[in-house]
């Protein structure tokens, strides 16, 4: 165990002592904590914010940073629409269905503040269409005012027969890390530079609605959908496992546009202002757990959160708190809690 | 559009001269220095087939342009000529949020408001879904009506004619905290200031034509037309000497928050959220009998705050600009055949105005109307035996 040092800001520690995910690494004084969040996405930012928030006051020398090769806006998160929506089939992992729920209801609880919209978030409501009848996914009575489609809504969409119509939100994923990192540097969590979805924003503003196709022959999010967000509009449809680049292709940019127009032919009047991608950090489920690292005598505990897929924005908070609970517990295991942490 | 009248319009003598110039026609003054003032008939040299009724459309709001449109399209062999003091974006329907959620109007039976409701939302429906939409200004937008206390009605009479209606959840009211209960649908916005130029350029595409003038009586239109459709709103005190037409002054704020994308609108009618393609309206007032057009400052703060408390979110909003329109509000809309008759001259009138602050919600089902009233009159004209009434 290495020796207390001053109640100064310590230096540095080298790579070899570490950490991956977020790292805790024992305290060089009796209640200091040291955490390191690698990655500076919704999953990064989020979990940052939700440790401090519960822990500071308990520990008054808690110190966070952020180490992550690329920051906002040039972030996976970046490039995500931002609607709020779980996958249509019940997760593997049940307790994904709490993290979205808590989610949600997080996310709702900022909607009537006046600074909602420079969290990046609004309501939004609109259409998933199908071509046949399905079940009613797991997030039904989580949104708001779920229903079926009548005729003369499916009327709007001649090659869809069934669909639902529901409000759900949007969270800007730009917006969202910007005021996260406001946040975040309020509190003094210092961020480091230390060293990865296509898809089209479009300036449309009379498009009030998101409109998401589903086939089941092709899988999730290949299908055409469309996500008004604050300025601009996004078109997507593009879900390609494997494929790590992140250069834009003419084939998908035609895929996306034609998908797109077909399913609303206003959009012929519409402004290409942007092309992305990114890679959704697809997993078959979220890995979220705690990993105890050895490095010759030290010990450094690991907190996994990743592997959030298209879903990241949707489920982030639900994850930050229970890494949070994770890093209560690592906290209570090394007596360094006198008091139990506040609950906001 | 209105530019190439404007300047050259003046008020007609036998000796004037009229030009032909590029498919528009420009009318030169060449009356002599210091000959009397007149005020002669309004000619105009109209290429139609010898028995085409010669129409003239006065007003170039909603109602005027609409009617044109109908008329143009569906009346046979009439030559249509829309003649106004003000074009888009001077017009009152230009100030108009323009979202189909429909007020009632005490002295028109209810099956006949929803007629012309259904039929507006069924033609803007049909626009919005198509590749137009964009330019002329249509859209779908959802959203809710909150009421203060449990309204008495289960469900409006326009209730199975938007989309989707149901009442609010619990967990959507919450959203409300000061409102006790709800509805739910998806309807339409028609935006005015996109709307007008859109209908004013297929009224040009069927040989319609626009002239800027302000029409003192209707009787500066004889015998250059046959028949006037007054569309002229708040005009027709004056041009139809009609005292129950009176304005109903509204104000409101258009700003930028492009985060909103729902409606909300108080129940009693005089809080409202509407976003739509260039900007969000906030509104709103009702005052009776007020002819102010300047904005009132004390009134756009009450607007603000008031819209503030439904969605807290608008205090971000930002490039806040006011308007003033007044409603032209009447028991019930005027949609009627009058024959004007003086001094041996003979002019029908078919009269569609009167729609107050539900202009856009009913405009296309009573421009299908009077058009109907319209090609009776015209069928009248053609009639030899008729002919001897007139």
């Amino acid at each position: 165990m290495p020796s207390p040092m001053s109640t100064e800001e310590a230096p540095q520690q080298s790579p070899r002592q570490g950490t991956d995910s977020l790292g805790v690494r024992q305290g060089l004084q009796a209640g200091t904590m040291r955490v390191v969040v690698i990655g500076a996405g919704v999953i990064g930012l989020s979990t940052a914010l939700c440790i401090h928030e519960r822990y500071h006051s308990v520990l008054p020398s808690l110190d966070v940073k952020i180490y992550a090769d690329c920051f906002t806006p040039l972030t996976t998160t970046d490039v995500a629409a931002g609607l709020w929506q779980p996958y249509l089939s019940d997760p593997s992992n049940p307790q994904e269905v709490h993290w979205n729920q808590q989610t949600f209801d997080y996310l709702l609880s900022h909607i009537h503040s006046p600074k909602a919209a420079r969290m990046g978030l609004a309501p939004v409501s609109g259409y998933n269409l199908f071509h046949e009848a399905v079940p009613d996914p797991f997030w039904k009575d989580i949104v708001l005012g779920f229903r079926k489609l009548t005729p003369r809504e499916l009327d709007m969409f001649p090659n869809y027969s069934y669909g639902w119509f529901s409000t759900n939100l949007i969270l800007e994923g730009r917006t969202y890390l910007q005021w996260l990192t406001e946040r975040l540097t309020e509190r003094g969590v210092k961020f480091f530079q230390r060293k990865v979805e296509s898809f089209e924003e479009v300036d449309a503003p009379w498009v009030k609605h998101f409109i998401l196709t589903h086939d089941p022959d092709s899988g999730i999010y290949k299908s055409p959908y469309i996500i008004p967000g604050i300025q601009a509009l996004t078109l997507g449809g593009i879900f390609q496992l494997g494929n790590w680049s992140e250069a834009n292709s003419i084939q998908d940019h035609n895929t996306i546009w034609e998908g797109c127009c077909r399913l609303e032919p206003t959009l012929k009047d519409a402004r290409i202002v942007a092309e992305c991608t990114g890679c959704r950090p697809v997993r078959p489920h979220i890995r979220l757990e705690r990993e105890r690292l050895r490095f010759g005598s030290a010990n450094t505990e690991v907190i996994h959160n990743y592997g959030h897929g298209g879903y990241g924005l949707t489920i982030h908070w639900g994850c930050a708190l229970e890494a949070a609970a994770l890093f209560g517990k690592v906290l209570e295991e090394r007596k360094l809690l006198t008091m139990p942490p506040s609950h906001l | 559009m209105t530019s190439e009248w404007s300047q050259t319009l003046f008020p007609l003598c036998p000796m004037c001269v009229y030009v032909l110039k590029e498919g528009f026609y420009n009318v030169i003054n060449s009356r002599p220095r210091g000959s009397r003032i007149c005020t002669p008939p309004l000619r105009t040299a109209v290429k139609r087939p010898m028995d085409a009724a010669r129409v003239a459309v006065v007003g170039a709001g909603v109602m005027g342009l609409s009617t044109a449109l109908c008329i143009s399209k569906l009346a046979p062999r009439c030559s249509v000529t829309v003649i106004a003091d003000k074009f888009s974006p001077d017009t009152m329907s230009d100030v108009a949020a323009g979202i189909l959620i429909p007020h009632t109007y005490p002295d028109t039976p209810v099956h006949k408001q929803k007629q012309w409701f259904r039929e507006t939302f069924d033609h803007l429906f049909a626009v919005a879904n198509s590749a137009e939409a964009g330019e002329a200004g249509v859209h779908l937008v959802s959203g809710w009506q909150i009421f203060r206390s449990i309204p008495t009605e289960e469900a409006p009479f326009w209730a199975d004619v938007v989309l989707g209606f149901r009442k609010m959840t619990e967990a959507e009211l919450r959203k409300f905290p000061e409102h006790a209960s709800g509805q739910a649908f998806t309807t339409l916005k028609c935006e005015g200031s996109a709307y007008l130029p859109w209908l004013q350029k297929r009224v040009k595409e069927s040989g319609g034509l626009m002239v800027t003038r302000r029409i003192e009586d209707l009787w500066e239109l004889h015998p250059s037309f046959d028949i006037v459709v007054n569309c002229s709103g708040l005009g027709s005190r004056q041009l139809a000497g009609d005292s129950e037409i009176f304005p109903v002054r509204g104000q409101v704020l258009k700003v930028q928050a492009p985060w909103v994308k729902h409606f909300i609108r108080d129940g009693s009618g005089l809080t409202y959220v509407y976003p739509g393609t260039f900007n969000v309206t906030l509104g709103g007032c009702r005052q009776k009998g007020d002819w102010n057009l300047t904005p009132d400052a004390e009134m756009s703060r009450d607007i603000l705050s008031r819209c503030c408390a439904l969605e807290p979110s608008l205090q971000g909003a930002w490039d806040i600009q006011e308007k003033v329109g007044l409603r032209p509000s009447r028991a019930g809309v005027r949609l009627q055949t009058e024959l004007l008759a003086r001094d041996g001259r003979r002019l029908p009138v078919v009269h569609h105005y009167g729609h107050g602050g539900g202009g856009f919600c009913m405009h296309w089902g009573t421009a299908l109307e009077a058009t109907r009233l319209l090609s009776e009159c015209v069928q009248t004209l053609r009639t030899p035996a008729s002919k001897s009434k007139l």
